[in-house]
């Protein structure tokens, strides 16, 4: 291990033998980075909310699903496209646009979380830091007094998503929704991943087929629980990894 | 918050001390988000096996995040890329192994069957009787016969290019024999009106032989339109939602057996295929926070 910057490792590893993905944070490592959050009501198709960054950033997005069987009028889900009782939302180089759900007739909330990005190619930020204070990590070979935002692993000005991380396996054939207790106090924001059997890893709500069945895997987050939803039409074993944020989802 | 130790950093003017957990820009009590890698690209269905294979070098499973720019916009969605709504089938999605993450794209496919709505949609005409009661091919008793079929709101765009189309005639009533020297053509129409005699109309350049046995009683003759299909949806003036229409016209008195579609119940159909290939740019980044 180079002995230089700032390590913190996870609780109960050591810090001067933890692996790098046991590290809550490094200096070497880059923590996405909040450009904006907020909340919206998409009232309008689409509701803007103006980023102005000049390019097309990462973002996340959760609502509501308002008046829908089975759910309650706060919980929400990941917005992806295609989702006809939730909405969906895409970026362009200057706005997140929303599109609200199109089953319910009424109006659903958003909560959405914007992240600078730092791909290659990006010459000229449209941002930079001048503000004096905080924790600034800037990354190997830049002067931390120079760097601008993309150049920064870690600015204690910019929000960071805070993750408890849960695992469930489920062995069956039938659909179960199965309640993974997060006691974070919010509706939280989230993140799964699954994979059926020796498969790979997918992104929610992929569908896998195993042995000729499908598998859907998705999630619907409130309050107390992060509810995930395994639908599948034949016998398997569903694994998932739930990412529940500290961020709140609503 | 009791323990008092790590590192915990607050919103501006949020007391550290009073912070609930949402109020924090960090805190080491969490895991955070860490990256590995970033990049972007482009995806196309029809190239690659539509898969694009990314190497992350963690050798272990890295959680990832994907957005997707379908059609090429500069409009990014948080991956998969589902367009026919949350259960339908995704195009664009992600997985990851210890070895690679991988985006692929699948292209859009439709199998659409059209059938006979009424009376006004099949004709028949031999030995000098005509009727819109039904279609009959063949021969019955040394007359030769041609029939006509008529299909309403086609969903294809103009200029579309199918994978496959088929014209099923259904034997409600068949003849054992032959059906030869046969052609199908289609009718060179912009949206074919309803029949009354439609073998004058102007027929595709395209045409299809039909030959072999005919079916026993309740099948189907099959019969490839591909190429029909195209010349008509090709038309300036097609659009998507208007009716085609296609005749069976013996050349000759060569068939021996025949089929008559009574229209009574099941009919004969048309059958679609279309694929349409997905074009997308993607965006990813790749966490150091592991999966497996």
């Amino acid at each position: 291990m180079t002995e230089y910057g700032i390590e913190v490792s996870e609780k109960d590893v050591d810090v001067e033998e933890a692996q790098p993905h046991e590290l809550i944070l490094k200096s070497g490592q880059t923590v996405p980075k909040e450009v904006a959050k907020g909340k919206v009501t998409m009232s309008s198709d689409p509701t803007t909310v103006n980023h102005g960054l000049g390019y097309t950033p990462q973002f996340l997005v959760w609502a509501t699903y308002p008046n829908y069987p089975d759910y309650e009028s706060l919980d929400v889900v990941l917005l992806m496209t295609g989702n006809f009782d939730a909405g969906s939302a895409y970026v362009d180089t200057s706005d997140l646009k929303l599109l609200p759900a199109q089953a319910q007739g009424n109006d659903n909330d958003a909560k959405y979380y914007i992240f600078y990005d730092d791909l290659d190619g990006i010459t000229s930020p449209t941002v930079s830091d001048n503000d004096d204070y905080g924790l600034e990590i800037s990354k190997d070979g830049i002067d931390v007094e120079d760097a601008n935002i993309f150049q920064q692993t870690f600015n204690s000005k910019k929000n960071t998503m805070k993750i408890l991380e849960a695992d469930i396996t489920t062995t069956g054939s039938s659909d179960i929704d199965i309640p993974v207790t997060h006691g974070l106090g919010v509706i939280p924001g989230y993140l799964i991943y699954f994979k059926v059997g020796s498969g790979k890893w997918y992104s929610t709500w992929e569908r896998e087929g195993v042995s000729g069945n499908d598998v859907q895997v998705g999630a619907v987050s409130e309050e107390s629980n992060i509810y995930v939803q395994v639908k599948r039409s034949g016998s398997c074993t569903v694994y998932v990894r739930v990412y529940a944020f500290v961020d709140p989802g609503n | 918050m009791t323990d008092k130790y790590g590192i915990q950093i607050t919103d501006p003017d949020v007391d550290l001390e009073e912070a609930i957990p949402e109020e924090y820009i960090f805190n080491s009590e969490y895991r955070s988000l860490r990256i590995s890698s970033r990049g972007s690209g482009s995806i196309n269905s029809t190239s690659g096996g539509g898969l694009v294979t990314i190497p992350h070098g963690l050798g272990y499973v890295p959680a990832f995040l994907v957005h997707v720019d379908p059609g090429q916009s500069n409009n990014y969605y948080i991956a998969p890329y589902v367009p026919t709504g949350i259960f339908g089938t995704p195009l664009i999605y992600a997985y990851a192994d210890p070895t690679n993450l991988y985006i692929k794209a699948d292209s859009a496919g439709s199998n659409t069957n059209y059938t006979i709505s009424d009376d006004n949609c099949m004709y028949r005409e031999g030995g000098g009787f005509q009727s819109d009661g039904g279609a009959t091919i063949g021969d019955i008793s040394g007359t030769t016969w041609r029939g006509a079929l008529r299909y309403q709101n086609i969903s294809l765009s103009q200029g579309a290019s199918v994978t496959s189309a088929t014209l099923n005639f259904y034997g409600g009533e068949v003849g054992a024999g032959n059906l030869d020297n046969m052609y199908c053509y289609g009718i060179d129409e912009d949206n074919t009106d309803v029949f009354n005699n439609p073998f004058s109309r102007t027929k595709t350049t395209a045409s299809t032989l039909l030959g072999g046995t005919v079916p026993s009683v309740g099948n189907y003759y099959s019969i490839n339109v591909k190429s029909q299909v195209e010349e008509i949806v090709d038309r300036g003036g097609w659009s998507s939602g208007n009716a085609m229409g296609f005749t069976i016209i013996p050349l000759g008195d060569e068939s021996t057996g025949y089929m008559f579609d009574d229209n009574d119940g099941t009919n004969s159909y048309l059958n679609v295929v279309t694929t349409t290939a997905t074009v997308a740019n993607y965006k990813y980044t790749i966490f150091l926070n592991q999966l497996e």
